[in-house]
C-alpha cells in the first residue's frame, strides 16, 4: 500500500482526499530507482513556490516527467529501427527491442530524452528492453520481461483486469497492429 | 553487567540492530538481529526464469550489479549454455563487476566506515598525546568528516563518476540492465571503450592524490607483486620514512599511509615506533579459531569462452575457496553450504541446502521479539559451511587467493598473538581488493574487450524445463550465491539467495554458534578509542556505553550499507543518547 493509492486505486495510507499544508496531495515519483532528476526537480518546484504549477496524472505522477500523452518509445534512441521493422530477434543485433520484449511502447517517462547518469545511457541503448518500472503495477504487469508484449494474455488478452491494464493493452494494440504495417511495407520492398 | 543496545547499527537489506552484554568496558556477549524480512524468494516463484536478473537487483541499490551477475550464472547454469557464453560477454561483464565494485568499496572505505574515524572520542584521546596527537586529529577529522572531509567529498565523487561508467555499459545505475542469461545485451564501442578509460584516469588520479600518494601499480610493484613477507617489510619500510612530526598529505601521509601505520598497534607502536595507535587490529578478530572460516565463491570470470558454474578453484581471476581460522586452505564445494533457521523467524527445514531450501515466516507476530535471545531473534538466517560459521568480503577473498600484502600481515599478525582477521586487516583488504580490480579492469577494458567480438549466446525457454542452477559471485561485500529450481512449465520453482550479509550478520545456528559479527564482538572492548591510548580513564566507561566506538568499528568493517542516524540505549540509566553517525 502507498501513501495515497492502493497499487492504482486512490485511497492508500493517508486516503484519497489527502492534502498537505501547501494544498498539494502525494506526489508519486515511481522508477526503480528513481530518477534523481525526477525526484531534485520536482522538490526544487515546491522549494520555489512553484508547487501548484505540478501538473499531476491520474496516478499523481509529475506530468513533465511522466507525459500521458506519449511514451519512452516515440523518443527512444532505437526507434527508427521500428520504423523501418528492423526488429531484433536476439540480443546484441543493436536494433529494435520490440519482439525481445521491451515495454517502451506502454510505457510514460522521459527517460530517453533525459537519460540516465549524467546523461550517459538509458536501458533500451544498452540493448536491454524497457522493462516499465515507472509504471503503476511493475513489476507483475510488466513482467514476464523478455516477452513479447503481444505474447502477455495479462497485458492485452482477455482477462485484463484494472484500469491501467486496459490502458495498457489499447496502447499496446495499437503499437502493434503499426509494426506489423512497418514489417509488412519491409516485406513488400524486398 | 550493562546492556548496550545499538538499533539501527546500518541499513544493509534491512534494518541491522545489535544487543551486547558489556562487563568492565568488555563485550561479553552479542547478538545481531536483521528485522526486516525480505521476501525475494517468494516474489520470485512461479515467475519467467530470465525475469530474476532484473528483480534481484532490487533487493538493494548499492550492489544490484552482483545481485545480477550472481542470478545470470545460475540461469546460465539452468539453460545449460554456462561453457558456451562467449568471452565478450564475460569480459563486459568483468568489467560492469570491476567498476562497480571499485565505486562500492570508495562508498565503503570513505562514507560508511571512514567517519567513524572522525569520531569525536579520538580528538579528546589523541589530545592527551600533545602536538603530535593533535597533529594527527586534525588530518583524521579534516579528511573523513562527513560532508566536510576532504576525503569524503572526493569519494562520493568517484562513486558517482563510476557509476555512470557503468551505465555506458549496463543502461543506467543503479540496477544496471545488461546482464542477462546468455551473455550482455550490450554491444561496447571503441567509443565506449574511450569513454570508461577515461573515468579509469580519474579514478586513478583520486587514488593517486588521496589514498595512496602514488600510483595504482607503484603500490601493487611493492605490496602485491611480491612475496607475503616481502609486502609487509615494504609496507613498513616505506611507512618508517614518512616523518613523525607532521601527518598530511604533502609530507607522504595519505589516507593509506595514515591507516595502514596508525591504525595497527602492532605495525604502528611495535614495528614503526609511533607513539600512539587506534589499535584497530585489537578489535574484531576470532577468539576461537575452530568456530570460524573465510568462505568465496570466487569472482571475475578467466578471459576466454565459457566459465564452469560451480567455479572450480583457480578458475577464476579471484579464486573461490574455504580457508578454516588457523589459515589452511580447502577447495570449495557448494553443496556443504546450508542455512540453518533455529534462531531465526522461520519455521523452515534447519540446515538445508538453498537447492532444497526454505523460507517460511514464523505464523503469528508475537513470535517475532528481539528481547526473547534464548530463543529466535532475527529475520537473518544462519548460513555455514561444513556447518562452520564463516566470514565473507574482501578479505575472505584475499585470504583464499593467498593475496600477498594480506597473507603478509595475517601472518604476523598469527605469529604476535593477534587474530589474523580483525578490522586493521578487514579495512587494509578491501582497500587493496580495489587496487588489484583497479589493475584488472584496465587490462579488461584496453586489452580484452574486442567491440567485433561476440556478447550472447541462445537461450530460450525450452532449455529450462525442470532444470536447476548455481550461481556464484562475490558482491563487493562477499561470498553471494543463487540457486535456482524450475518446474515443467519453465517458471521459477524455487529461488534462494545466500547474500553475505546474511553469512556475516547471522544469528546462531542450531549447534548455538554465533554468526562472524557476533564472534568478532565478543571479547572486543566497547570504547575503541578510549584503547587508543595504553593509558585508561581518559574516556569513563559510561561515556564509552554511550558512544561505543569498537560496535561502530567492528561492525561496520564488515560493510554496513547506508549512512543513518543511530541510537544507542544505555540500559543502566534507561537514556537514549543519540548519535549523527553520517
Amino acid at each position: 500500500m502507498g501513501a495515497q493509492f492502493l497499487q492504482t486505486t486512490k485511497g492508500g495510507i493517508l486516503g484519497a482526499d489527502y492534502t498537505s499544508r501547501a494544498g498539494l496531495p502525494v506526489i508519486n515519483i515511481p522508477g526503480c530507482p528513481v530518477h534523481p532528476d525526477w525526484l531534485l526537480l520536482t522538490l526544487a518546484a515546491i522549494i520555489l513556490g512553484k508547487g501548484g504549477l505540478i501538473e499531476l496524472d491520474r496516478y499523481n505522477r509529475p506530468t513533465v516527467f511522466f507525459p500521458p500523452d506519449h511514451t519512452i518509445h516515440e523518443n527512444c534512441p532505437r526507434r527508427g529501427f521500428y520504423d523501418i521493422g528492423q526488429l531484433d530477434t536476439e540480443f546484441g543485433e543493436g536494433h529494435c527491442l520490440w519482439k525481445l520484449g521491451c515495454k517502451g511502447p506502454i510505457v510514460h517517462a522521459d527517460c530517453a530524452l533525459r537519460l540516465w547518469n549524467a546523461g550517459q545511457n538509458m536501458c533500451t541503448q544498452a540493448g536491454s528492453p524497457c522493462i516499465g518500472c515507472v509504471e503503476p503495477g511493475f513489476p507483475d504487469a510488466m513482467s514476464p520481461f523478455y516477452v513479447e508484449i503481444e505474447k502477455i494474455p495479462t497485458l492485452v488478452g482477455v482477462d485484463v483486469g484494472t484500469a491501467a491494464k486496459v490502458a495498457v493493452g489499447a496502447a499496446a494494440v495499437g503499437v502493434a497492429a503499426h509494426a506489423v504495417r512497418r514489417t509488412a511495407m519491409k516485406e513488400e520492398k524486398k | 553487567m550493562t546492556q548496550v543496545v545499538v538499533d539501527p547499527l546500518t541499513r544493509i537489506e534491512g534494518h541491522l540492530r545489535i544487543t551486547t552484554e558489556v562487563e568492565n568496558g568488555v563485550i561479553r556477549d552479542a547478538y545481531c538481529s536483521g528485522t526486516m524480512y525480505r521476501g525475494f524468494e517468494q516474489i520470485l516463484k512461479g515467475r519467467d526464469p530470465r525475469d530474476a536478473s532484473r528483480l534481484t537487483q532490487r533487493i538493494c541499490g548499492v550492489c544490484p550489479h552482483a545481485h545480477a551477475l550472481a542470478s545470470a550464472n545460475a540461469l546460465d547454469d539452468a539453460f545449460g549454455i554456462a561453457q558456451a557464453i562467449p568471452k565478450g560477454a564475460l569480459v563486459t561483464r568483468n568489467i560492469i563487476d570491476g567498476l562497480a565494485t571499485i565505486a562500492d568499496h570508495a562508498a565503503h572505505i570513505y562514507v560508511l566506515w571512514g567517519p567513524d574515524l572522525a569520531n569525536p572520542a579520538y580528538g579528546t584521546i589523541l589530545h592527551t598525546l600533545g602536538d603530535a596527537g593533535d597533529a594527527l586529529w586534525r588530518e583524521l577529522a579534516s579528511r573523513f568528516t562527513p560532508f566536510s572531509g576532504t576525503s569524503w567529498v572526493a569519494a562520493v565523487g568517484q562513486k558517482k563518476a563510476l557509476q555512470e561508467a557503468v551505465a555506458i555499459l549496463g543502461g543506467k545505475m543503479p540496477h544496471q540492465m545488461a546482464t542477462i542469461v546468455g551473455g550482455v545485451t550490450c554491444k561496447p564501442t571503441l567509443g565506449d571503450i574511450g569513454k570508461i578509460a577515461s573515468y579509469c584516469l580519474k579514478t586513478a588520479d583520486f587514488v593517486k592524490d588521496y589514498v595512496l600518494g602514488m600510483s595504482i601499480e607503484d603500490w601493487l610493484a611493492i605490496t602485491h607483486d611480491v612475496s607475503p613477507s616481502k609486502a609487509v617489510e615494504n609496507v613498513v619500510s616505506y611507512l618508517s620514512s614518512l616523518p613523525t612530526d607532521d601527518f598530511s598529505r604533502g609530507a607522504g601521509w595519505s589516507d593509506a599511509a595514515i591507516l595502514a601505520g596508525f591504525g595497527s598497534e602492532l605495525v604502528g607502536e611495535t614495528l614503526l615506533g609511533l607513539p600512539a595507535s587506534l589499535k584497530l587490529d585489537k578489535i574484531g578478530g576470532y577468539s576461537d579459531p575452530s568456530r570460524i572460516g573465510f568462505l568465496s565463491y570466487g569472482e571475475f570470470y578467466a578471459v576466454k569462452d565459457g566459465y564452469t558454474p560451480t567455479s572450480p578453484p583457480g578458475e577464476r581471476a579471484y579464486t573461490s575457496g574455504f580457508t578454516d581460522g588457523n589459515l589452511n586452505y580447502e577447495n570449495f564445494d557448494h553443496t556443504q553450504v546450508t542455512e540453518a533457521v533455529s534462531r531465526s523467524f522461520y519455521t523452515s527445514g534447519d540446515n538445508l541446502h538453498p537447492w532444497s531450501g526454505e523460507t517460511e515466516p514464523v505464523a503469528t507476530a508475537d513470535e517475532i521479539t528481539y528481547e526473547n535471545l534464548p530463543g529466535k531473534y532475527s529475520w537473518v538466517k544462519a548460513p555455514r559451511y561444513r556447518g562452520i560459521a564463516s566470514e565473507v568480503g574482501p578479505l575472505a577473498k584475499l585470504i583464499n587467493a593467498k593475496e600477498p600484502l594480506i597473507m603478509g600481515l595475517a601472518d604476523v599478525f598469527l605469529k604476535n598473538g593477534y587474530s589474523p582477521a580483525n578490522v586493521y586487516t578487514r579495512m587494509l583488504a578491501r582497500a587493496q581488493d580495489t587496487l588489484i580490480i583497479a589493475r584488472w579492469t584496465e587490462k579488461w577494458l584496453l586489452e580484452d574487450l574486442d567491440p567485433n567480438g561476440k556478447f550472447y549466446e541462445h537461450a530460450d525457454l525450452s532449455m529450462v524445463v525442470n532444470k536447476r542452477g548455481v550461481g556464484l559471485w562475490e558482491a563487493p561485500r562477499g561470498a553471494l550465491g543463487h540457486w535456482i529450481v524450475t518446474d515443467g512449465q519453465s517458471k521459477i520453482a524455487n529461488y534462494q539467495l545466500v547474500v553475505p550479509s546474511t553469512c556475516n550478520l547471522s544469528p546462531r545456528d542450531s549447534n548455538g554458534t554465533p554468526g562472524p559479527v557476533e564472534q568478532a564482538l565478543i571479547g572486543s572492548v566497547i570504547g575503541a578509542a578510549g584503547n587508543a591510548l595504553s593509558s585508561n580513564g581518559v574516556i569513563s566507561l559510561d561515556k564509552e556505553n554511550e558512544n561505543p566506538t569498537a560496535i561502530f568499528h567492528i561492525g561496520r568493517s564488515f560493510d554496513p550499507c547506508m549512512a543513518c542516524a543511530v541510537h544507542t540505549i544505555d540500559m543502566k540509566t534507561n537514556e537514549t543518547h543519540e548519535l549523527r553517525i553520517l
